[in-house]
């Protein structure tokens, strides 16, 4: 990619925002994984 | 943007949509295992306790229940005895009860005699009532009877002993009266005393015995006559012999009886020279 200036930006498109939407899935799920361990204490194996 | 990049944007977006739901997934629909797992276990220990228990309970059930068993198989065998025992005493009742009917019979017989003999019993007795009613009559009549004797016994005791009184005074008197006629030289026995004034009955008898008594030369006779023909003591008697006519003497009796008499001869009016013997006459009549 070729280096562009900060008034030169490109303004963010869809894709960009799929990719914050992918950001907050990914963010979400690391949240119910965590709660999940939670649950069992962070004790892994016995 | 190129077309990979696209696709990639997309699959990324794809990809990390599934991871969170998948995670949510597993939050949402996840079990507690663990949690599962010890209360499993405290489930498991404690239906292990109870088990425990109730092998315990059960051993101690087999225990009382053997010893119940050895009990009753003690029981049975007593009970086996006692029921043999009862089927000889049975037996033996039987026996008994053979023994007593024959006997029963035997005191129906005996009861109906007895009812005779209790009929027979009652007719006698009714006959002896009015024997005894008779008696009891009889017994009345001798209590007035023997009332009357008493009555007349102590009437008569009353006056015996008025007599006795009478009697002693009487003797008293007779007492004095001899002495008096002691005193006057007078005759006191009432026999010499009837024969002096009661004189002798006209009669004529024989000397049955004569005697002398050698040391005193007192004589005695024996005449026929006695009380049975009015002769008493004090009575003089002549004798005298018939052959001759000769006078012999007095005799004054001294004994009477009732068919002779024995008397002395009195010395003062004895004939001189004259022997008095069996045979000679003797006469009141002068």
């Amino acid at each position: 990619m070729s280096p562009r200036s900060s008034d030169n930006s490109p303004a963010p498109d869809i894709y960009v925002a799929l990719l914050w939407v992918s950001l907050a899935a990914l963010l979400t799920g690391i949240v119910f994984l965590v709660m999940t361990l939670n649950t069992y204490g962070w004790k892994l194996a016995p | 943007m190129t077309t990979v990049g696209k696709i990639l944007v997309g699959l990324h977006l794809v990809l990390s949509i599934l991871f969170m739901s998948f995670a949510g997934a597993v939050y949402t629909a996840q079990k507690n295992w663990r949690t599962v797992a010890t209360t499993q276990t405290a489930a498991l220990a404690k239906a292990t306790q109870k088990q425990n228990d109730m092998q315990a309970e059960v051993d101690k059930e087999r225990t009382e229940t053997k010893a119940k068993l050895d009990a009753l198989t003690n029981q049975i065998a007593q009970l086996t005895g006692e029921k043999t025992a009862l089927g000889n005493q049975v037996t033996a009742l039987d026996a008994d009860n053979k023994r007593l009917n024959v006997a029963l019979d035997g005191l129906r017989d005996q009861t109906a005699l007895s009812t005779t003999e209790a009929d027979e019993r009652k007719k006698e007795a009714d006959l002896q009532r009015e024997k005894n009613s008779v008696l009891f009559q009889t017994r009345e009549e001798l209590i007035t009877s023997l009332q009357k004797a008493s009555d007349d016994k102590f009437a008569l005791d009353l006056q015996l002993q008025q007599l006795i009184e009478k009697h002693d005074r009487i003797l008293t008197d007779v007492a004095t009266m001899k002495r008096f006629l002691a005193s006057k030289n007078l005759v006191s026995d009432p026999k010499l005393m009837l024969a002096q004034v009661t004189p002798a009955p006209p009669l004529d008898g024989l000397i049955a015995d004569y005697r002398k008594d050698p040391k005193g030369g007192m004589e005695y006779v024996e005449i026929s006559l006695g009380s049975d023909e009015g002769l008493n003591i004090g009575h003089k008697l002549t004798a005298y012999n018939v052959e001759t006519g000769k006078y012999l003497g007095q005799i004054r009796l001294t004994q009477v009886y009732p068919d002779k008499a024995v008397g002395i001869v009195v010395k003062e009016e004895k004939a001189k020279n004259v022997i008095i013997k069996r045979g000679d006459h003797v006469t009141t009549k002068f």
